[in-house]
């Protein structure tokens, strides 16, 4: 049966009949995203979180859940990652079978409607309603395909969590759903990557994605999130993470092709000398539009935090940095640094940062630093002189402008297939 | 000068100091030695009076007062003069706006005029040089962008400039390379005029070879647990100060 | 430390006190009779009349703005007088002396006293009690070297051609919701013109005092330099301490034309309230400046008062090689919130701002920048440097920082810092221990923070600033 979601007449819109709307835990989570989808205002340059996005296609209207189940095609760009254990979303559907992997001590991965009700009110939590992006609310109130990872506590994962999502082969303008929960044990290690890709349609789709991080004491987890969509795709997704004590989120993130990229980023800080480690390069060229909103939240004391995030903005493209850091009354001696640089490659580009501070403590150190710039002609000049062309050394600068980010990609394969796509991206660029 | 009788300190209901008890005249040089976390730099604190370092038994006389309730200020415009062993940046402050403001502080306690901007300045040009530090630094906010050496410079700087009747050194000599500290040192007794008391604490005997002491105290575990001459901190830097534990 | 920061908190203000003149004042209330009043009153032609009741027309199809880090309940405008003149100089005096004797005693216990300025500093002063303009003192002076400086009620009359081009040129009408309520009900103001390559002899100044209780205080003021001029503007502001709040929203309109240089300096010290939070000035304040070629405007504020600020002095840097500035510091303390910054919008080529902003929040107060810096795809090797800094006295305050960054050039560089810190223990301990009392050492530490906007003030206003934050901050750390 086909569910289906006309955005200009959202008042109409029911709760999808499902198996997981009927778990008593998740429903009134579901209803009150619903009711929030509802009642806010469209995404428009009206609505100061939606400020510089292009939202028209919402004015499509009538868009259909995509429900059916596909295999990963084997065209999939994947990253040649050995020993990974791999989940594949089609159109957000699951495609691969749970049951055939083959998953090492201290770690498990089922559906949301497997777990134990604790369980499931756990991520129920996690799906509060979200005063700011509408549109996951909507995510939260119809999605069906939840995966749970979790690890034990004191495991040491060595294989990689790879999650392979496409968006593909859609006849009509459809939204696909997916999210995925994972609970890291105390003192366990993981990492995961998260890849993005889709097949150029003629049809609207629209990816809805949020991935919730739950870390205990002292856990640790690596975490790479690339999209790299075609121009026909948008995504609007979100990270969360919640850390405990001690914990350590270290994340990366990719913004290179799409028609339109939001990602959420939220961390909360809720236990004592928890870390984060965000880090980021978009590239948005064609007319894409990419726009990353980070809030870290340092509601304890003891905390630190390290953002940096790069964009080069070519073409009409456009890039959106928003970077919060929030310190709750009491956080005190929170460390917190952000810090984004832009480089506008031509006048129809456009670039539009806001780095915000918020703090309610006295005894924290917080810096953010913005700068908007273009190609140091003097740079250029100087490689000119050697005898490298003009096009050249413009690129080898654009390269070194985010080589300091890629270099943190520890994961030899992630970080290889990173620079494989970083140089297929230049020489598209002028 | 100074009398300390059975002096018990606490920071956040820990207790520091158990009973430290000391007697120092007019122009006498006291070394403080003692390892890490013997209470060197909490005995400095307690007696400038810094906030939260609390005195629960015992008491301290300078000059014949009891300084135990006068506040920090109070007690520097008495005459007691710390030098710290980590001196605290002030960015925006300059120098000489800071050092008018104490001298400023200080004569007006002493009941003197303030000097006038020429004769400051000219002090203050005249104590740099004694020190080897550029005039410029006197632009500088407070210990702005200050190498280790610098800091420590400045502070002996203040020491002369203020001329207090008790100094405290505390670990004046951590982090100086052999010339800086040779620096410190001539500036220090320079200061030394057969009335001006000092008390050097530290934890290696080095300084002692430049700042020469009348007296050298170990102080463990909160108190004094011997006293002697110069040469207990030869003895007490050839032996260890695992030495201290068996006495 | 907390002690003294509770004795900060008790600070009393200063300039609190209420004078005793005879003044005629509208009931409370705003409807089309009451800007057809004001109209009357002045004399008005019936362009200015029409003018105000477009902005009228739009501003009640418009609402208050919510989007700043404010929070306050909403001014009932049934509850606001818009109209207060004292009633003795209905007749507008000639000269200093036939002001009346209370006015200038009130002036006096600000320390301004009018002849001594005249005399010693040589500013040209304009002052605007409650609504009304009182005096304006060596207009003989300006006269000679042609320059205008005269109570915008009287240029009006005297100049309708340079008040129907430019008023409202900078902000329309409709800009925003204060700036349309004041283009409504605006009673007075400064109004200032620097003809072509004319170096204005003197600083210019004016005073803001609100008087009556439940009035507003809607001045507007219009400053043109002409090609090649330069002036330098200051403006000053206090207000009685009353229970309930009251109602600022003034207009500020800078034309700077081709090679013009204008400087506007502000000190704020409308009353803040009391420790409690209860009454006290709501600051809404729109100024903002075009620069045409060559130009430059600086905007130099130094906000210690007012229960509510909301405040975003701009520049509009039109024409090619023109330059912005914007230096503040805002001081908040008790309840205080102020949620103050600026816009610079590059449109021009080679166009430059730089923004300094200090944030010093104390007590319960909460202390925001907002500032937007926006590059146009024309602003052809635009540069802008941002530096934003809070300070942080106390841990129950707010410090928070949102800057817009908006580019479209390639060419265009901006660039953004800011930083948060405290005044610590260390630091007031080391003053201590050299004999600076824990106030003289926050004072100083927070003058030393201020130090580059403070720089920017002319001298007599730098002095000032230095003292009004001294008072402000009397007893506030140990």
């Amino acid at each position: 049966m086909n569910y289906q979601i006309d955005l200009q007449n959202r008042e109409q819109l029911s709760l999808n009949s499902s198996e997981l709307s009927d778990i008593k835990e998740l429903y009134q989570q579901r209803n009150d995203s619903l009711d929030a989808f509802k009642q806010a205002s469209l995404p428009s340059r009206k609505v100061e979180h939606w400020k510089y996005n292009d939202m028209t296609f919402l004015k499509e209207g009538e868009f259909e859940l995509a429900t059916q189940t596909r295999p990963m095609p084997t065209s999939y760009p994947a990253i040649a990652i050995e020993d990974a254990i791999e989940l594949h979303f089609n159109n957000g559907v699951l495609a691969n079978d749970l049951a055939a992997l083959d998953l090492p001590q201290g770690l498990r991965i089922r559906k949301l409607q497997e777990c134990s009700a604790d369980k499931i009110s756990l991520l129920a939590k996690m799906n509060q309603v979200n005063e700011k992006n509408m549109l996951l609310n909507l995510n939260q109130a119809l999605c069906d395909n939840i995966i749970v990872i979790e690890t034990l506590d004191n495991v040491q994962l060595n294989q990689m969590i790879y999650i392979k999502h496409l968006t593909s082969d859609l006849q009509n303008n459809a939204i696909a759903s997916s999210q995925i929960f994972v609970m890291v044990g105390r003192s366990s290690e993981l990492s995961i990557l998260e890849q993005f890709e889709s097949e150029l349609t003629n049809a609207i789709t629209l990816s809805l994605q949020q991935s919730f991080f739950q870390l205990s004491e002292n856990s640790h987890v690596k975490h790479y999130r690339l999209n790299v969509e075609k121009d026909s795709a948008h995504q609007v997704g979100q990270v969360k993470a919640t850390l405990e004590k001690d914990a350590v989120f270290d994340s990366f993130y990719l913004g290179l092709g799409s028609k339109l990229n939001r990602t959420d980023i939220d961390i909360l800080h809720q236990g004592n000398n928890a870390h984060v480690e965000l880090n980021g390069i978009y590239l948005p060229a064609n007319e894409q539009r990419i726009d990353y909103h980070s809030n870290i939240e340092h509601q304890v004391p003891h905390c630190t935090s390290n953002e940096i995030f790069r964009g080069i903005i070519a073409d009409k493209s456009s890039a959106v940095f928003n970077g919060k850091i929030h310190i709750f009354k009491d956080a005190q001696k929170s460390d917190a640094f952000l810090n984004n640089k832009n480089l506008l490659l031509t006048n129809q580009a456009e670039v539009n940062t806001k780095p915000e501070l918020e703090i309610y403590a006295d005894d924290v150190k917080c810096a953010h630093g913005a700068t908007v710039a273009q190609l140091d002609d003097k740079s250029v000049y100087y490689l000119q002189t050697r005898g490298i062309n003009k096009k050249r050394a413009r690129k080898m600068l654009s390269i070194a402008f985010i080589q300091e980010l890629v270099n943190k990609v520890k994961q030899d394969a992630v970080r290889k297939h990173l620079v494989s796509l970083l140089d297929d991206y230049m020489s598209h660029i002028d | 000068m100074l009398k300390i009788n059975n002096l018990h300190a606490k920071v956040e209901d820990k207790d520091i100091l158990k009973g430290l008890s000391l007697e120092i005249k007019p122009g006498e040089v006291h070394a403080i030695m003692g390892p890490n976390g013997s209470g060197k730099s909490t005995f400095g604190y307690v007696l400038s009076g810094r906030e939260g370092y609390e005195v629960t038994d015992g008491e301290i006389e300078f000059e014949g007062k009891n300084i135990l309730e006068l506040e920090a200020d109070e007690r520097a415009k008495e005459g007691l003069f710390l030098a710290f062993q980590y001196p605290v940046e002030i960015p925006g402050v300059s120098n000489m706006e800071f050092l008018k403001a104490s001298i400023d502080a200080t004569r007006e306690y002493q009941g003197k005029e303030p000097l006038d901007a020429v004769s400051f300045m000219k002090l203050a040009r005249e104590k740099c040089q004694q020190v080897n530090l550029d005039q410029n630094f006197l632009k500088r906010g407070v210990n702005e962008g200050f190498s280790g050496g610098e800091k420590k410079r400045n502070e002996i700087m203040q020491m002369m400039l203020l001329e207090p009747k008790l100094c405290i050194l505390d670990e004046t000599d951590s982090g100086l390379d052999i010339d800086a500290l040779q620096v410190v040192a001539d500036g220090v007794n320079a200061c030394r005029d057969g009335n001006r008391s000092f008390i050097v604490v530290t934890h290696y005997q080095r300084l002692l070879d430049y700042i020469v002491p009348d007296y050298v105290h170990v102080l463990s575990n909160g108190k004094i647990i011997k006293s002697g001459g110069k040469e207990l901190a030869l003895e007490l830097e050839e032996k260890g100060y695992s030495w201290i534990d068996k006495l | 430390m907390s002690e003294v920061i509770d004795q900060y908190v008790k600070t009393e203000y200063e300039a609190g006190f209420v004078t005793d003149i005879e003044s005629e004042t509208l009931p409370p209330g705003l409807n089309e009779e009451v800007i057809r009043f004001i109209s009357a009153k002045k004399n008005e032609p019936e362009w200015l009349l029409d003018w105000r009741l477009k902005a009228y027309r739009q501003f009640v199809e418009m609402e208050e703005p919510e989007w700043a880090h404010l929070n306050y309940p909403k001014i009932d405008l049934n509850e606001v007088s818009f109209y207060s003149a004292p009633k003795s100089i209905n007749d507008a005096p000639k000269s200093l002396d036939e002001v009346d004797p209370e006015l200038i005693e009130t002036y006096n216990k600000l320390g301004i006293p009018l002849h001594e300025q005249e005399v010693l500093a040589g500013v040209a002063v304009d002052v605007v009690f409650d609504s009304v303009s009182v005096a304006t003192t060596f207009k003989e002076k300006l006269a000679e070297a042609g320059v205008i400086f005269c109570p915008i009620s009287e240029a009006v009359h005297q100049y309708p051609e340079l008040i129907q081009k430019y008023l409202g040129s900078v902000v329309p009408q409709k800009d925003n919701y204060f700036a349309a309520l004041n283009s409504a009900v605006f009673s007075d103001g400064s109004f200032v013109y620097i003809p072509k390559g004319v170096r204005c002899p003197m600083e210019l100044s004016t005073y803001f005092r609100i008087n009556e209780a439940k009035t507003g205080q809607f001045e507007r003021t219009l400053i043109i330099a002409d090609e090649g001029s330069h002036v330098s503007y200051l403006e000053g502001c206090t207000a009685p301490m009353r229970d309930e709040n009251q109602l600022h929203a003034a207009v500020v309109e800078l034309v700077a034309l081709d090679k013009a240089n204008i400087k506007y300096s502000t000190v704020q010290n409308w009353y803040p309230g009391d420790e409690n939070g209860k009454g006290g000035i709501y600051n809404f304040v729109t100024k903002r400046g075009i620069c045409h070629d060559n130009a430059k405007i600086s905007w130099t504020q130094v906000e210690t008062g007012s229960a509510i600020t909301w405040k975003y002095p701009s520049v509009v840097l039109r024409g090619n090689n023109s330059v912005g500035e914007f230096y503040s510091v805002a001081l908040t303390r008790n309840y205080q919130q102020a949620d103050t910054g600026t816009k610079m919008i590059h449109l021009g080529k080679n166009t430059k701002s730089t923004i300094i902003s200090k944030g010093i929040s104390a007590g319960k107060s909460q202390n925001a920048y907002r500032g937007l810096v926006r590059m146009s795809p024309r602003a052809d090797g635009a540069r802008n440097y941002t530096q934003c800094d809070s300070l942080l006295i106390g841990d129950q305050c707010g410090a928070h920082t949102f800057p817009y960054i908006e580019s479209k050039h390639p060419n265009a560089i901006v660039e953004h810092e800011a930083t948060t810190s405290k005044v610590s223990d260390d630091q007031l301990f080391l003053c201590q221990q050299r004999g600076i009392d824990t106030e003289k050492a926050v004072s100083m530490i927070v003058n030393g923070f201020c130090k580059e906007v403070f720089k920017e003030l002319p001298m007599e206003f730098a002095v000032e600033a230095g003292k009004l934050l001294e008072v402000s901050l009397e007893g506030s750390v140990g």
